[in-house]
C-alpha cells in the first residue's frame, strides 16, 4: 500500500550542505519579490518617491548652479597652477627672470600687459601680449568675431573696450601712439569683465608687467623664488576650487535629503504596515529576520535609485534649459555640458543611501513583530506615546543646543541643530494625537469615531503628521526668517539705498579696499564728466567724497589687470570667531560733507576720532595696524544705506598719515529724479568710466513668503489627502456599518473631515512650534528681527490649512463607500 | 513508524492573571510520516495555536514540540526559521501566495531562502507543480489564479523540497465544494508521499479527509477516531 | 433508492438482460447501499404486469431475458425523477431522543455522549470520504451516492455542535464523576482518558 513508500524521517538525513542563512539565493530571492512589489505597488509610495525626487532635483541643480556660477580661478591661473607677476619696468632683469622660469619649469606662458592711458577715460585699457595658444593661458582667450591679431598694425578688443573707445570690428583705433586695425573680438571667457585689447606678441611693445603661467606643485615654486634675488611677486590658484564649493552645495542639500528621509521613513512604516500580512507569510514560508528586514531595506533603496535617477536626470535638464540665461549673471561663459559629474554621482548615491537608512527602522520594526501578529496583519503595539514624547523632548532640547551654539554661522551645527529639532518635533506628534483624541468626550459621535481611529492608526497618522508639520515648519521658517531678514535689512537700510533725487557717482566698483592712484589731470577730466552731469540734473547740490587711504603702501592690483592702488581705510563690527568682521566704508569727513549732515567743524569734539551711526564695538581695518578702536561719536543716520555712514575725521588722518583720496560724487537734485535723467546720467558715466548709483526698490521678500505658504500648504495638503484616504479606506468597514445602521451622508463626511482637519491642525501647530523654535535658538541674539511677525502669512498656515482640509475633506467624502466584496489580494 | 511531530504536554497560556485565556492545556500529540490529521473543534478551541505552536511560529507556555525529533521550543529563531524553510510546510485559509511572484516562483521561494540557486528552485518548484497537475499554471501570478489554485499552488510550496510537515488551516476555507475537494484530494496524495499532515478545521466533511481525527475542546484534545492511516490499512485491507 | 425506478433508469439506457441489469445496479449502488439484490427479478416482473418493460423471451428464468423498457415505462420514470421524495423522517432522529433523554438524566454527562455520537459519525464520514478519495474523481455516480451520505451525516454532526453549544448555557449539572468508560476498542487511550469531564460545562458557563 501506499504507506510503504513513506521515507524514513529526516533527523536520519545529513543535513544539506548550504548557507545557514540562506546565503546569496535567499538574498537575492527576497531582493527580487521586494523589487516585484515596488513595481506592483508603487503608487501606494508615491508620495514619498516625490519629496524625494524633488530634494533630489532641488540638490541636482544647486549643484549644477553654483558649479558653474562659482567665478573660476582658471579666469586668472588658466590651465596653471601659479602665477608669477614681473616687473617690466628693467627689460634686462625681465628677460632674465624669464629665462630662469624657463628653465625651471620647463614650459611656461608669459602674459605682457601694457597699460595705456586714454584721455578723458578713468580707467587705461589693458594691451596685452598673449599667445591664444598658450600652454597655460588658452583658456583664459577665446575669439568671439573676427581673428586674432597677427601683424604690428593689428588689435583685437573686448566688446567693453570697443565701447569705450567707440570702436568696432574693422574699424582702426589709435592706441597709445600706434594705429591699428580692430580684427577681432575677444574675451576672457571665465570672467566677462575682464576688460582687455590683445596684441601679437611678437608685435607688441614692451610690457610693464608680465604675468608668467607655470605649473607644479607649491614646494617647487617656492624653491625657484629662492634662487631669485629680489623680490617676486606670485600666486597661487586658491584652494577654494568651484568643485569644493559644489560639494559644499551638496552638503548643504543633504540636510535637506535627510529631512525629506524622515518623511521617507514615516512613508516606509506605512508601507511595511500595509505588507504585514505577507513579510508573515514569508516568515512562516522559513525566512530569517534578516530576510524582512532586508525587503524593507531593498523597497528603500529602490526608491531612493528611482528617485536619484529622476531626480537628477529633472535636475540636469532644468539645468541646461536655464545654463544659457544666467551667463551674464554669473560673469562668465558657461559650459552646460561642464557638470560636476563626480558630485552629481555622489549625490545620487547619497540619496540612495539616506532613503535606504530611512527604511531600516521601519524595517528592523517589521523584522521584529510576533510572526502570528504579522499573519493576522496586527502591527506591533506602538510604543507608548509618552516615550517617544520623551525622546523627543530629549531631541528638542539637544537641537535647542546646536543652533544656539551655532550662532547662525556654523553649518555642522546648524544642520545637526536643524535634525535634530525636526526629529524631536516628529516624535512629539503621537503624543500631540493621543492629546487632542482626550478632548473627545464629549463630541459627536463622529467626530469621536474620527479621533479614535486617529490613535488606532497612530502610526499612519504619525507618519502624516511628520510629514504635514516638516511641510509647514519649512515653509513657516521661511516665512518667519525672511520676515526676520527683512526686518533687519530694514533696520539697518532704513529707508533704502538712497533717496530718489540722489545720486551716487562712483570712480570703479563699489566696495573695493583698494583705491586706485590717480594723477591730477585724470581727476579733473572726471570732475569735468561730473559737472556734466550735474549739469543736466538742473542745479544739485554736488558733494565730492573722499576716503582715508594708507598711502605707505601702494597694492600691485588684483588679478593682475588693475592698476596699482592705496588701500582704504575701513570700519567694522568684529565677529564672534575674532577673525573677520563685517564692514563699513569709512568716508573722510570733509567740511563739505560734514555740512551735508548740517554739523560744521565745531560740532565735532577734537579729540573725536569717526562719527558713525553703528554702535557696538568698532574697530577699523585694512590698515597695517592692529586693533584700532576708534572714540566714535554719533552721526545723524540718514536712513539710507548707500550713504557715507562713517566719518573719519581729519584729525585721526594726520595722525595716521592716512590720506584722502576721491573715490565718488554725492548728487542732490532738488527733485526726484526721473527714468530720462537717470539713463542720461548713466550714459555719461559710463563713457567715463564712473558707476551711478540711484534709489533702489527695497526688493521685498514677501513674494518669496507667499510662494513659501504656499508650496508648504500644498505639499501638506498632498500629504493629508493620501493620508486621510488611508485611513478612512482602513475604516471603511466602520463607514459600512454607519452607513448601514442608517448614519446619513452628514456623518461620513463629519468623519473625513474631522480626520483631515485635526492632522492638518495638528501639523500646523507642531509645524509652527518647531520652526519657531529653532528659528529663536538661530538668532537668540536678535531677537527683535522676529517680533516682526508677518501675521497674514501664519495665520494662512495654522488656520488657513485645517479649514482647507476640513472642507475639502467635508466636500470629497460625499461619495458612497466602495463594496465590501471587492477585496483586493494584498 | 516514528513521528515526524510530537507534542509533549503542550500548554500556551496568553495574558496573564484574571485576563489569562489557556488557549492548549497539556496536549500530547504525534503525528507520523505519512499520516493525515485532522484537529476538530470549535472555534476557540485552541486549534489555531496548536497549529502555529506545532509550527515554531509561538512558543508554547509549556511543554515540548518535537518536529522530526528536534525540539523546536528551545531553538534560537534563526534555527526556528530553517527548521522551517526545511521541514515545515504552512497552508492557511487564504492569502497564501505572495503577489508579485509567479506560481512557481512562490514554490521554489522556499527552496530559496535555504539556499537553493534560483535555476535549481525553480527547476524542483516545477516538479511539484507537475506531480500535482498544476504545470500549465506555473508562470500564473497569484492575481490570476482561482482561489482553488492558489491553495493549490499554496500546497505545492508547502511540500517542495524535503518537507516532513505540512500544517494546513482550514485550508479549503474560503473555497466552494468542487474546489475545496481538489484541495482535499492534493493535500491527501501529499501525504501519502510519506509527510506527516496536520490540518485544523471545525468543518466534519472536511476532518473526514484525515486519517485520523482528533477532537480538540477548550484547549484539550478529548477524542479522537480510530486510525485508518497506513497502518491501520497495512493491518488488513478491510473491507467496509 | 426504489429499486423499480432504478431498473426503470437502467433500461432506459438500452435493453438488458436480467444478470445485466442485477450486477449493474449492484456495481452503481451497492458500495454505498448495499440491498437486497433478489429483488431485483421479482421487481422486474412487477414492472412487466405493470406494462412499464417488456422482454421477448418469456420461456427462461429471469436472469437470461433480456428486458427492455416500454413507452409507459418511461413515462412512470419521468414522473418519478419529477416528484418530491417521500418525506419520511431520516431513522437518525433516534439520536434526538436520546439526548433529550440524556440531558433529563442525572448523573450523565451529555457532552460527553455528544461526542461518542460525534466520533461515530465522523468515523462514518471518513469511510465515506476515503471511498471517495480512492475512487476516480470522474465516477460521478459513486461521488453523487457518497456526497450525498456525506452531507447527511455532516447535518447530524453540526447539529450535534448546534447541540453542544446550546448545553454549553445549561446551567451547570451538579458534578457527578462518571467514569469515562472506553467501550469502543477503538478509542486509543491517551490525554482523552485523563479529560475531567466533570468540570468542563461549569466553568465554561462562568467564563462566558
Amino acid at each position: 500500500m501506499t504507506a510503504t513508500t513513506a521515507t524514513p524521517p529526516s533527523t536520519d538525513r545529513p543535513a544539506p550542505r548550504r548557507a545557514p542563512g540562506g546565503g546569496l539565493p535567499a538574498r537575492r530571492a527576497v531582493i527580487r519579490w521586494a523589487v516585484r512589489l515596488f513595481r506592483r505597488e508603487w503608487r501606494q509610495q508615491v508620495l514619498t518617491l516625490t519629496l524625494l525626487t524633488i530634494a533630489v532635483i532641488g540638490a541636482t541643480f544647486a549643484v549644477s548652479a553654483t558649479y558653474n556660477m562659482a567665478s573660476s580661478s582658471d579666469a586668472t591661473f588658466g590651465r596653471a597652477d601659479h602665477l608669477l607677476r614681473l616687473d617690466g619696468g628693467d627689460p634686462a632683469v625681465l628677460d632674465s627672470r624669464l629665462a630662469a622660469a624657463r628653465a625651471w619649469f620647463g614650459t611656461i606662458d608669459a602674459i605682457g600687459h601694457h597699460y595705456v592711458a586714454v584721455p578723458g577715460l578713468f580707467d587705461p585699457v589693458d594691451v596685452r601680449a598673449q599667445n591664444p595658444d598658450g600652454a597655460y593661458g588658452a583658456p583664459m582667450l577665446a575669439l568671439r568675431q573676427g581673428r586674432y591679431p597677427a601683424g604690428a598694425g593689428e588689435i583685437a578688443i573686448t566688446d567693453g573696450v570697443a565701447r569705450t573707445l567707440r570702436t568696432g570690428l574693422g574699424r582702426r583705433v589709435s592706441l597709445d601712439g600706434h594705429d591699428r586695425l580692430v580684427v577681432g573680438v575677444v574675451e576672457n571667457p571665465k570672467d566677462l569683465a575682464d576688460e582687455f585689447a590683445l596684441v601679437d606678441v611678437a608685435h607688441a611693445d614692451p610690457p610693464q608687467t608680465v604675468t608668467v603661467l607655470v605649473a607644479g606643485d607649491q614646494a617647487s615654486l617656492e624653491a625657484f623664488r629662492n634662487t631669485i634675488d629680489g623680490p617676486l611677486v606670485r600666486e597661487s590658484r586658491p584652494a577654494m576650487t568651484r568643485t569644493v564649493i559644489a560639494a559644499v552645495t551638496l552638503a548643504l542639500a543633504t540636510v535637506g535629503l535627510l529631512l525629506v528621509s524622515l518623511v521617507a521613513a514615516a512613508g516606509f512604516i506605512v508601507v511595511a504596515q500595509r505588507r504585514l500580512r505577507q513579510l508573515g507569510m514569508l516568515a512562516a514560508m522559513g525566512a530569517t529576520r534578516r530576510h524582512l528586514r532586508l525587503v524593507m531595506l531593498a523597497n528603500g533603496t529602490v526608491v531612493g535609485a528611482v528617485a536619484a535617477v529622476l531626480g537628477t536626470t529633472i535636475g540636469v535638464a532644468a539645468w541646461l534649459l536655464v545654463a544659457e540665461r544666467v551667463e551674464t549673471a554669473a560673469g562668465h561663459r558657461i559650459d552646460r555640458f561642464d557638470l560636476p559629474w563626480a558630485t552629481l554621482g555622489a549625490e545620487m548615491v547619497l540619496a540612495v543611501a539616506t532613503a535606504t537608512a530611512a527604511a531600516w527602522w521601519p524595517a528592523r520594526a517589521i523584522a521584529r513583530t510576533p510572526i502570528m501578529r504579522a499573519l493576522s496583519a496586527r502591527p506591533p503595539r506602538p510604543r507608548p506615546a509618552r516615550r517617544t514624547a520623551l525622546a523627543g523632548a530629549g531631541l528638542l532640547a539637544a537641537g535647542v543646543t546646536c543652533l544656539v551654539l551655532s550662532g547662525g554661522t556654523r553649518p555642522l551645527l546648524i544642520s545637526a541643530g536643524t535634525l535634530s529639532t525636526a526629529v524631536g518635533v516628529l516624535c512629539i506628534g503621537p503624543a500631540a494625537i493621543r492629546l487632542l483624541a482626550a478632548a473627545r468626550g464629549r463630541m459627536p459621535v463622529a467626530v469621536r469615531l474620527a479621533l479614535t481611529d486617529l490613535v488606532r492608526y497612530q502610526a499612519r497618522a504619525g507618519a502624516a503628521l511628520a510629514a504635514i508639520s516638516l511641510a509647514v515648519g519649512i515653509s513657516v521658517a521661511i516665512v518667519a526668517g525672511s520676515a526676520a531678514a527683512e526686518a533687519h535689512t530694514r533696520r539697518t537700510a532704513g529707508l533704502g539705498n538712497l533717496a530718489d533725487s540722489t545720486l551716487l557717482v562712483r570712480i570703479g566698483r563699489p566696495n573695493n579696499p583698494v583705491i586706485p592712484e590717480h594723477t591730477p589731470a585724470q581727476l579733473a577730466s572726471l570732475q569735468a564728466q561730473i559737472d556734466q552731469i550735474a549739469h543736466n540734473l538742473g542745479t544739485p547740490a554736488v558733494t565730492p567724497l573722499d576716503m582715508a587711504v594708507v598711502a605707505s603702501y601702494t597694492d600691485p592690483g588684483q588679478n593682475g589687470s588693475s592698476q596699482p592702488g592705496h588701500p582704504a581705510v575701513e570700519i567694522g563690527t568684529p565677529l564672534a570667531d575674532g577673525q573677520t568682521m563685517t564692514s563699513y566704508p569709512l568716508y573722510a569727513a570733509t567740511p563739505e560733507l560734514l555740512h551735508r549732515y548740517g554739523l560744521d567743524g565745531a560740532a565735532v569734539a577734537p579729540d573725536t576720532d569717526v562719527l558713525t551711526i553703528h554702535t557696538g564695538p568698532l574697530e577699523l581695518g585694512n590698515i597695517p595696524e592692529r586693533n584700532v578702536h576708534p572714540k566714535t561719536q554719533a552721526l545723524p543716520d540718514t536712513g539710507y544705506s548707500s550713504m557715507p555712514n562713517s566719518l573719519v575725521t581729519a584729525n585721526m588722518m594726520a595722525r595716521h598719515g592716512w590720506q584722502p583720496a576721491r573715490v565718488a560724487w554725492l548728487i542732490e537734485a532738488d527733485h526726484p529724479l526721473t527714468g530720462q535723467e537717470l539713463a542720461t546720467a548713466r550714459d555719461l558715466a559710463a563713457s567715463a568710466g564712473l558707476t551711478v548709483e540711484s534709489h533702489r526698490e527695497q526688493a521685498s521678500l514677501t513674494t518669496l513668503r507667499t510662494g513659501a505658504v504656499a508650496a508648504g500648504a500644498l505639499l501638506a495638503l498632498g500629504i493629508l489627502a493620501m493620508t486621510v484616504g488611508l485611513i478612512r479606506g482602513e475604516a471603511a468597514g466602520d463607514l459600512r456599518t454607519l452607513t448601514a445602521t442608517g448614519a446619513p451622508r452628514r456623518v461620513r463626511r463629519t468623519l473625513t473631515a474631522t480626520t483631515s482637519g485635526a492632522l492638518a491642525l495638528l501639523g500646523a501647530v507642531l509645524g509652527l512650534a518647531g520652526a519657531y523654535l529653532a528659528l529663536v535658538s538661530v538668532l537668540h541674539r536678535d531677537l527683535d528681527a522676529l517680533t516682526d511677525v508677518p501675521v497674514a502669512h501664519l495665520a494662512a498656515t495654522t488656520v488657513g490649512l485645517p479649514m482647507l482640509a476640513a472642507i475639502a475633506g467635508w466636500l470629497l467624502a460625499g461619495r458612497e463607500p466602495s463594496s465590501l466584496s471587492r477585496r483586493r489580494l494584498d | 513508524m516514528s513521528a515526524v511531530l510530537s507534542l509533549r504536554q503542550v500548554s500556551k497560556v496568553y495574558g496573564a492573571g484574571n485576563a489569562a485565556v489557556h488557549a492548549l492545556r497539556q496536549v500530547d500529540l504525534t503525528v507520523d510520516g505519512g499520516e493525515l490529521v485532522a484537529v476538530m473543534g470549535p472555534s476557540g478551541s485552541g486549534k489555531s495555536t496548536l497549529l502555529t505552536i506545532a509550527g515554531s511560529l509561538e512558543e508554547p507556555t509549556d511543554g515540548e514540540v518535537l518536529v522530526c525529533g528536534d525540539d523546536v521550543s528551545t531553538m534560537s529563531t534563526d534555527a526556528q526559521a530553517r527548521m522551517r524553510r526545511r521541514a515545515i510546510g504552512f497552508v492557511f485559509q487564504d492569502l497564501n501566495l505572495l503577489a508579485g511572484l509567479s506560481a512557481v516562483e512562490n514554490v521554489a521561494l522556499p527552496l530559496e531562502l535555504d539556499g537553493v540557486g534560483a535555476r535549481a528552485a525553480r527547476a524542483a518548484g516545477m516538479r511539484v507543480l507537475e506531480e500535482l497537475g498544476l504545470a500549465e499554471r506555473a508562470a500564473a501570478f497569484p492575481d490570476d489564479l482561482s482561489g482553488g489554485e492558489r491553495q493549490r499552488v499554496a500546497i505545492a510550496r508547502a511540500v517542495v523540497g524535503d518537507r516532513r510537515l505540512l500544517l494546513a488551516d482550514e485550508p479549503t476555507g474560503a473555497l466552494d465544494s468542487a474546489n475545496g475537494e481538489a484541495v482535499m484530494r492534493m493535500l491527501r496524495a501529499a501525504c501519502k508521499r510519506g509527510i506527516a499532515g496536520v490540518m485544523v478545521t471545525h468543518d466534519a466533511q472536511l476532518a473526514s479527509w484525515a486519517d485520523r481525527v482528533v477532537f480538540l475542546r477548550d484547549g484539550r484534545i478529548v477524542d479522537q477516531t480510530a486510525s485508518t492511516g497506513p497502518d491501520a490499512m497495512l493491518a488488513g485491507d478491510v473491507a467496509p | 433508492m426504489s429499486i423499480r425506478h432504478a431498473l426503470l433508469a437502467l433500461l432506459a439506457e438500452g435493453s438488458k438482460y436480467g444478470l445485466q441489469l442485477r450486477q449493474e445496479f449492484e456495481a452503481r449502488t451497492g458500495e454505498v447501499w448495499p440491498l437486497n439484490v433478489g429483488q431485483v427479478y421479482t421487481t422486474l416482473q412487477r414492472l412487466e404486469r405493470e406494462g412499464h418493460v417488456e422482454s421477448d423471451e418469456t420461456e427462461r428464468d429471469g436472469a437470461q431475458r433480456r428486458y427492455r423498457i416500454t413507452v409507459g415505462g418511461e413515462r412512470e420514470l419521468d414522473r418519478w425523477l419529477r416528484t418530491p421524495p417521500g418525506a419520511t423522517p431520516p431513522p437518525r432522529d433516534e439520536l434526538v431522543i436520546k439526548v433529550q433523554v440524556a440531558v433529563r438524566l442525572p448523573g450523565v454527562d451529555v457532552r460527553e455522549i455528544l461526542q461518542v455520537h460525534r466520533r461515530r459519525l465522523v468515523e462514518e464520514m471518513q469511510r465515506y470520504t476515503h471511498l471517495k478519495a480512492e475512487a476516480d474523481p470522474d465516477d460521478i455516480a459513486l461521488g453523487l451516492v457518497v456526497d450525498a451520505e456525506l452531507f447527511r451525516l455532516e447535518a447530524v454532526v453540526r447539529w450535534l455542535d448546534a447541540a453542544d453549544a446550546r448545553l454549553r448555557r445549561l446551567p451547570a449539572t451538579p458534578p457527578v464523576a462518571v467514569e469515562a468508560a472506553p467501550s469502543d476498542p477503538a478509542r486509543p487511550s491517551g490525554p482523552a482518558d485523563r479529560e475531567p469531564t466533570e468540570s468542563t460545562p461549569a466553568r465554561e458557563g462562568a467564563r462566558r
